[in-house]
């Protein structure tokens, strides 16, 4: 079966020694793990102080390696390079990647205006992860963070209904509310969606096409994220819906 | 043998987020998981409640005590008790003349709390060990959630007595570390998104004979916590400890 994940990165983290990625161990895990395709954004883009040079150095990096790894376009409105960053590289980009949460800023912001509308014209979706990590213990760097405002992603996926959002590793309640709100332009990934029975019931009441396949590596486990899914009673069909077609048709992997 | 130190009941207040689930399932599910054994706790019939009633605990132990009669062969049962109140040694007594091998003690009282103390002592006079949930927050606990500190100090209190500290992850380096001179005390694995590097700390921290696998189904995916043992980076022989053996030998030094 083939398998899409949508929520890699790439760097290490500075506060987990054990979350470290570089391209070359990642396309050996998704080999060993066999993903078809992996979606990729640098860790370093989170702290970055510019668009183009984060993204430059990324861009460049990646080209030496299979095209199973693509390249997310990671943006940050509040910092320089912005339009820059995106006339170079939207068109090589799986998607564009807003971390809003941890750059502190809100998505209704008017700086944001720019990114919305080059992903409507360029119908690129929009994936925005919602956590990383476990937050109840590892904020003191974060201790800004604030909760998930639900409200706040809905009105955003409103006014913007030609762009796809696909909200990445929301937990299990915020993945429920923003499903529950049947929007078609919002997707969820399955990183932090855990608990036993949780996925048979998200699908049952709201259908498959709007969950991705994610493993939030290298902060979880692959194999962890791949077990979740087989461990399921779900059919080939199902399945092949999650781990493959709904971000095929989201992402165009053909591009 | 895969045995799951940390398991609950399913209540009601699971039904919005996990359905409306048999009761039964939270074992046939562990079962296709490839786990032979569950060490089960409720922590109530409607929700999980931080001070159940005296009927309330009666309530969620039953829960277990039916499980246990259901499925001999799997389940293991965990006895909840509310320390605060007046009977709680009747409801102790009444759990282990039905077999159940062990307390559990979530945040009705810090584990350092001398009101505990009496509830330990009984308990080592039934061979029970205790599953002491413990957590370290950085935005700080709920008023009588245990922290690894308060942990430490009670095994400190009772040298003697078997304790596991419920979730690795969830105490950080920093919390094993503070329970590491304790023999006395292990760490089950349950809980928590599945980092890397948590297994990976808590052996070097702790050694691998003091860390027992639990998942904290159904709140947590029994497949997924399993895999935060496979995937570590640690030997196989340690993760087939971890996975069961340890546990095993935990119970053996009870009966002995």
């Amino acid at each position: 079966m083939k398998i899409i994940d949508v929520d890699l990165h790439i760097g290490q983290w500075l506060h987990n020694s054990a979350v470290q990625s570089s391209l070359a161990t990642l396309q050996k895990a998704i080999r060993r793990h066999g993903i078809e395709y992996g979606l990729a954004t640098p860790l370093e883009s989170i702290l970055a102080e510019d668009n183009l040079e984060v993204n430059y150095r990324f861009f460049k990096e990646i080209e030496g390696y299979s095209l199973q790894i693509m390249p997310m376009l990671a943006l940050n409105p509040q910092q320089p390079g912005l339009e820059k960053a995106m006339e170079r590289y939207i068109d090589q980009a799986a998607g564009i990647k807003l971390f809003h949460r941890f750059q502190r800023y809100n998505l209704s912001d008017s700086l944001l205006e720019i990114i919305y509308e080059t992903a409507q014209s360029t119908q690129q979706p929009i994936v925005i992860p919602l956590h990383l990590f476990e937050e109840r213990i590892a904020v003191h760097y974060f201790d800004y963070l604030e909760e998930v405002k639900v409200e706040d992603l809905l009105q955003t996926a409103d006014a913007w209904p030609a762009v796809n959002f696909v909200f990445s590793a929301p937990l299990p309640y915020e993945a429920i509310e923003l499903l529950a709100a049947g929007r078609k332009n919002i997707f969820v990934t399955t990183s932090f969606l855990e608990g036993e029975g949780l996925l048979e019931e998200i699908i049952d009441k709201y259908g498959v096409q709007k969950i991705l396949y994610g493993s939030n590596y290298p902060f979880f486990y692959m194999e962890a994220s791949l077990r979740k899914l087989c461990s399921q009673s779900f059919s080939r069909h199902m399945m092949e819906h999650i781990y493959f077609n709904n971000a095929n048709n989201i992402f165009r992997s053909d591009r | 043998m895969i045995i799951d130190v940390h398991v609950h009941t399913y209540n009601r207040s699971h039904d919005a987020l996990l359905g409306s689930r048999l009761f039964q399932e939270i074992v046939t599910r562990a079962r296709k998981a490839g786990i032979d054994r569950i060490v089960i706790s409720s922590l109530g019939r409607t929700a999980y409640l931080p001070y159940p009633s005296s009927q309330e605990v009666r309530e969620a132990n039953d829960d277990v005590l039916k499980l246990m009669q259901e499925f001999p062969e799997e389940v293991y049962g965990l006895c909840y008790l509310n320390p605060r109140n007046p009977d709680w040694k009747e409801e102790m007594q009444r759990c282990y003349d039905r077999g159940m091998i062990g307390i559990k003690l979530w945040i009705a009282v810090k584990a350092s709390s001398p009101i505990l103390f009496p509830v330990i002592e009984a308990a080592m006079q039934r061979n029970l060990f205790i599953q002491q949930h413990s957590f370290l927050k950085s935005r700080g606990n709920y008023r009588d959630e245990s922290e690894p500190f308060d942990v430490a100090r009670l095994g400190i209190e009772y040298p003697q007595a078997r304790i596991i500290m419920a979730h690795a992850g969830g105490n950080g380096r920093e919390g094993l570390k503070a329970i590491a001179p304790m023999p006395n005390i292990y760490v089950d694995t349950s809980g928590g998104v599945p980092e890397c590097g948590v297994i990976e700390n808590a052996v070097a921290i702790l050694g691998s004979q003091r860390v027992l696998f639990g998942s904290d189904a159904p709140g947590r995916s029994y497949a997924v916590q399993q895999a935060k043992i496979t995937a570590a980076s640690i030997p196989a022989a340690v993760k087939r400890r971890i996975m069961g053996s340890n546990f095993q030998e935990f119970i053996r030094h009870e009966d002995n």
